[in-house]
């Protein structure tokens, strides 16, 4: 059997595709963008998350860490042999284990339940983390939503091994496929990955005639220029990509996580972009000859 | 909207309230004069008195025209009910800070020479007579587990009436009836002297309100004349035509039908302050009217609209005095007359019964935007997905409105309490949240409130009230040994002791009011009535029930469930440790985060749970099953709270679920605020699973909608995909806030700039600002459910 690695199952989701959906969010990336919302879903393994306000001091996970790594739900990670009994000990929910080991039918309970509110619109959404980095594990869950004549969608950011994933981008009904910056440099630099083989599978999605749409993260300071945009443009002309553009601009809700995880938000330059600016990166799509749309 | 109604809206926001002696002056003179008179005849005779010397006047602009007060923002006084409270408040009106109400110095002296002839006569006066000492103790008992309606202090209102039948027939033609009925009297019958005093008491009301309308058309024709203004001329002369002709005649207009159901209205609303007083399925009845005026060429949809716009606005005007104690530092009393127009569903046959009008209402309410009426929609499997459209968008404008009522479980549940199938197809809905067959019915719906919460803190303290620390019976006993199946018994016992109390005195004040406060003018437009020969309060309606709520069902069956966690399957603490952290207020905060966080809460999918909800539920419900009332009905539970649930957690203490004091319980079939985690969609899985249909007398669940979630048409039609689902589910009623609570927030610091912000509390709706501070806070406190 099969486990995937998951941060939870958000149901009754109004905004991830078409009609009401069922987002199963995937623990770990490939990627680190500087300004990701989710910094709990870049790894691929366990961790805690600490959320001071809602600690009541009663220090029961002290208490009962064997290995003396959990100071006030700070967790020593040198010490630290993550056997979980601390986050089980805390009843307030300050401390908590981001990810979870779980099975395809482990995820399809929860899904059934919501299976009533797709009303032929709505449908199951991957989201992430990487969706594509648990291939295996995704393929098994789209074939199961595929039996159940499930409509399923899939989030990527399409850093991921084509040969790997092919199994699994052959099932997805639809795909929201995430480009973050327009050339190698830039790519690089934001995200710590190359951006070629992200050209290269929104190619091959395309080949595969899958319904892709291709979203932007608008960050100002980082991508958000028309510069960029333009050069992303490019590479969505030269791939011969027809859709519409989803515009999504930063927004900064995330950068208090990296603090509950322990680390630090490096990500200072970032802005949210005005909803003049937006308006003018819009116009800077529709010249290229798409249509954009902003969310968010 | 038309700039008349943008006038009369404002001219609404700006009016003042307050107390019109009036109507107190005129019965209290009809009392020391009527003495020899059978009630019945006495309340008829006083109605007739009252329509023929008020005060009646014409509003500017208004279309439509009946008040139910001598002037623009009076509230009647209805010492009947009234007297004794009313003499207490009369210093406190105008300083009290919760519904404070304008009185003048003359009217306050007026009434205190008024008053105390009313002493030793009115309902609350002669009290509850005759019930035994047991039931004395339980009424008498503070805080109390049951808490009966008004019908003390006020009169129980509550009804539809056949609006269709003074529309076809006129109040002549009901006259008539009852004339004919009088004549063919078997004068041989036993009760012939009560059927020959209530015809004539027909008779009496049904004359009188024609005469009412009557003085309204000589007043309009004089104001016609000596009008200036050509248009208002043409206008003030037609309107006294139409009130020439109805209620008197059938209507003949759809213009005609609207003022002849207002006047059937508002008189119901001077008969008694009427709360509730429901006009139940307006798009239905008055739809021929429609056709009618198609059919004769002289439709016009943007005058109908206007005159729908005005009525919408005439709904808020009527009200009655607020019975706010003195010194009231808090008040959690719902204040509403919750007068609910129901549109939409199925006709008699079952097939969708949608017509243009249903959306004219709707627009009616976009373009006034007022707490009243309460509308309502009923859905069910073939509502056209048009008005589910129109009912996300209205909800969208955050007016707390509509709220939804499911035919798919409410037609079964009205099946099951014997009323016929085109009956039930073609129920209204009274007050909040109450289905009732339409025209025909008594159902005494709003009859009392049981805290269940207050059974479970009994039960696990042996009888002592914790919060008090009296003991208050002796019926259940548990401890340490108990096993939870025997902790559950005993609270079930409980409940079914105050069950059967509530059952006492229910009977007695329904005796109470039938020989104190029969109601003629009501009667002799409810269906059988006039066929039986007997009022309402008697039990001469077609279907009799009386209505009990339990409140506390979520509240309930979480703390049981923890229990249950804690002491038995985990063993972290003892049944000691819960009962302590009760008394103590969640003292210990790790346990009360166990409770709050660690234990399993109804409202989260989960279908174990579910069905110890339903459990708890059912138990109380099927309670009833084979309890009688005295109008030859039955007894039909429901699981609402109006705004009860705030009073009724006020009540109980801490409970095991990790409630603190003074924190509301669930209101309704909710889950207990901030403990479903999973959404709207686990939420309605959860509580389809409770079988509403047992629940008869209603439900309610009010979950708040952050506005994020309906920002584009995509998100509209992805809301209406979700009220299939509560059609699907079998969710009795469901009503949406669509507000951010820093809006709330705000207009709690900012009064004056939110003074039209209307938002939902139960079944029924009021201006936000207007709310005291406690249920203002409640209606915060449900934005952590669903954002």
């Amino acid at each position: 059997m099969i486990y995937g690695t998951i941060l939870n199952i958000q149901r009754h989701c109004v905004h991830d595709g078409p009609g009401l959906r069922t987002t199963v969010f995937f623990k770990g990336c490939p990627l680190r963008c500087e300004w990701c919302c989710n910094p709990e879903s870049q790894s691929f393994e366990q961790e805690y998350m600490y959320v001071k306000a809602r600690c009541i001091g009663c220090k029961a996970c002290e208490a009962v860490c064997q290995e003396n790594a959990c100071k006030g739900g700070i967790i020593d990670p040198f010490r630290c042999k993550s056997c979980g009994l601390c986050a089980g000990e805390c009843y307030s929910g300050a401390l908590k284990v981001m990810g979870s080991q779980v099975t395809v039918s482990q995820v399809m309970d929860e899904i059934l339940r919501d299976e009533g509110y797709y009303e032929g619109r709505g449908g199951v959404t991957v989201s992430g983390g990487e969706a594509f980095a648990q291939p295996e594990f995704l393929r098994e869950l789209l074939e199961a939503c595929k039996r159940e004549r499930i409509h399923t969608l899939v989030e990527t950011c399409g850093c991921f091994s084509w040969e790997a994933g092919l199994g699994a981008a052959a099932l997805a009904d639809m795909i929201y496929f995430d480009i973050k910056h327009g050339d190698e440099e830039g790519y690089r630099k934001y995200t710590g990955a190359s951006m070629k083989p992200v050209v290269d599978n929104l190619r091959n999605f395309l080949a595969l005639e899958k319904k892709v749409t291709v979203r932007i993260p608008i960050v100002k300071g980082c991508n958000g220029d028309e510069e960029t945009l333009g050069k992303i443009g490019a590479v969505l002309y030269g791939c011969g990509y027809k859709g519409q553009v989803h515009l999504l601009p930063y927004h900064a809700y995330g950068s208090v996580k990296y603090e509950q995880l322990g680390r630090s938000y490096g990500c200072t330059r970032a802005e949210r972009p005005s909803g003049k600016e937006m308006k003018a990166y819009i116009a800077c799509f529709r010249e290229r000859g798409f249509e954009a749309v902003c969310y968010g | 909207m038309t700039e008349r109604i943008r006038r009369l809206r404002e001219l609404f926001l700006n009016t003042k309230k307050s107390i019109c002696i009036e109507r107190a002056r005129i019965v209290t003179r009809a009392y020391q004069e009527l003495t020899q008179e059978p009630v019945i005849l006495k309340r008829a005779k006083v109605l007739d008195r009252i329509l023929s010397e008020m005060t009646i006047y014409i509003k500017e602009d208004e279309l439509i025209v009946g008040h139910n007060a001598s002037r623009t923002g009076g509230l009647p006084v209805v010492p009947e009910v009234q007297a004794n409270w009313i003499g207490k408040q009369l210093d406190d009106f105008a300083t009290r800070k919760i519904f404070p109400v304008e009185i003048s110095d003359e009217d306050k002296e007026e009434l205190r020479a008024l008053l105390p002839f009313w002493k030793g006569r009115t309902v609350e006066d002669k009290g509850l007579v005759n019930i035994p000492e047991e039931t004395q103790r339980v009424f008498e008992m503070s805080p109390a587990v049951i808490t009966l309606g008004s019908h003390l202090r006020g009169t129980s209102g509550h009804i539809t009436v056949n609006y269709e039948k003074v529309l076809k027939k006129g109040f002549n033609g009901i006259c008539e009836e009852a004339r004919e009925k009088k004549r063919q009297l078997d004068l041989t019958d036993p009760f012939v002297k009560e059927k020959l005093d209530f015809y004539e008491a027909v008779e009496i009301v049904c004359q009188a309100a024609c005469k009412f309308a009557g003085r309204y058309s000589v007043l309009l024709g004089k104001m016609a004349e000596e009008c200036e203004d050509p248009a208002r001329k043409k206008e003030l002369a037609m309107m006294s035509r139409i009130c020439e002709r109805v209620p008197a005649y059938p209507a003949s207009s759809f213009y005609e039908a609207i003022q002849s159901f207002w006047f059937t209205h508002v008189i119901i609303m001077i008969e008694t302050e009427g709360p509730s007083t429901s006009p139940g399925r307006m798009d239905q009845y008055l739809y021929p009217y429609c056709k009618m005026d198609q059919e004769a060429g002289i439709w016009d949809e943007e005058f109908a609209q206007e005159l729908l716009d005005n009525l919408f606005i005439r709904f808020n005007e009527v009200d009655r005095v607020p019975n706010v104690p003195v010194n009231a530092s808090t008040y959690v009393n719902a204040n509403s007359m919750s007068e609910m127009v129901i549109v939409g569903g199925q006709d008699k046959r079952g097939n969708d019964a949608t017509n243009l009008l249903t959306y004219m209402f709707f627009t009616a309410q976009k373009h006034t935007g007022f707490p009243m009426p309460a509308l309502g929609a009923r859905l069910h499997s073939k509502t056209p997905r048009r008005l589910l459209l129109e009912i996300v968008s209205l909800a969208k404008t955050s007016c707390g409105k509509p709220s939804m009522f499911n035919d798919e479980v409410i037609i079964e549940s009205l099946l099951k309490d014997g009323v016929t199938l085109e009956d039930a197809r073609d129920y209204g809905v009274i007050g909040c949240v109450e289905p009732a067959p339409s025209g025909n019915s008594f159902t005494w719906c709003n009859a009392a409130m049981m805290n269940l919460a207050k059974c479970l803190e009994l039960a696990l303290f042996n009888g002592t009230d914790p919060v008090s620390g009296k003991k208050v019976n002796d019926i259940t006993f548990i401890d340490e040994a108990s096993s939870f199946e025997e902790i559950v018994a005993a609270y079930e016992k409980q409940v079914e002791y105050y069950v059967f109390h509530m059952t006492v005195m229910l009977n007695n004040l329904d005796k109470i009011q039938a020989e104190n406060m029969p109601i003629p003018y009501v009667s002799s437009i409810m269906d059988d009535c006039v066929e039986k020969g007997m009022d309402i309060t008697l039990g001469g309606a077609k279907y009799n029930y009386v209505g009990p709520q339990g409140i506390g069902l979520a509240d309930v069956t979480d703390s049981l469930l923890a229990i249950r966690q804690a002491v038995f399957k985990e063993r972290r603490y003892t049944l000691e440790d819960i009962k302590t952290a009760m008394k103590e207020n969640h003292k210990d905060e790790r346990m009360h985060q166990y409770l709050l966080n660690m234990c399993e809460k109804f409202g989260n999918d989960d279908p174990e749970v579910d069905a110890f909800a339903r459990r708890i539920g059912r138990h109380y419900c099927l309670l009833f099953k084979d309890l009688k009332n005295r109008r030859g009905g039955g007894y039909r539970p429901g699981l609402y709270s109006v705004a009860g649930h705030v009073a009724l957690g006020n009540a109980a203490g801490a409970l095991p679920d990790g409630k603190k004091r003074n924190q509301s319980l669930a209101h309704g079939v909710s889950p207990v605020y901030g403990s479903a985690r999973k959404g709207l969609s686990a939420i309605f899985n959860s509580v389809g699973r409770l079988d509403l249909a047992m629940s008869p007398n209603g439900t309610s669940l009010n979950p708040n909608i952050h506005p994020t979630l309906l920002r584009t048409k995509e998100d509209e039609e992805k809301m209406a995909d979700v009220l299939r689902k509560f059609v699907d589910q079998k969710i009795m009623h469901l009503c949406f806030n669509v507000v951010t609570e820093e809006t709330l927030r705000d207009a709690q610091a900012h009064p004056e700039k939110y003074r039209s912000l209307v938002v939902r509390i139960s079944g029924y709706c009021a201006f936000f600002t207007e709310l005291s501070y406690d249920i203002q806070m409640d209606v915060i406190r449900r934005c952590g459910v669903y954002q």
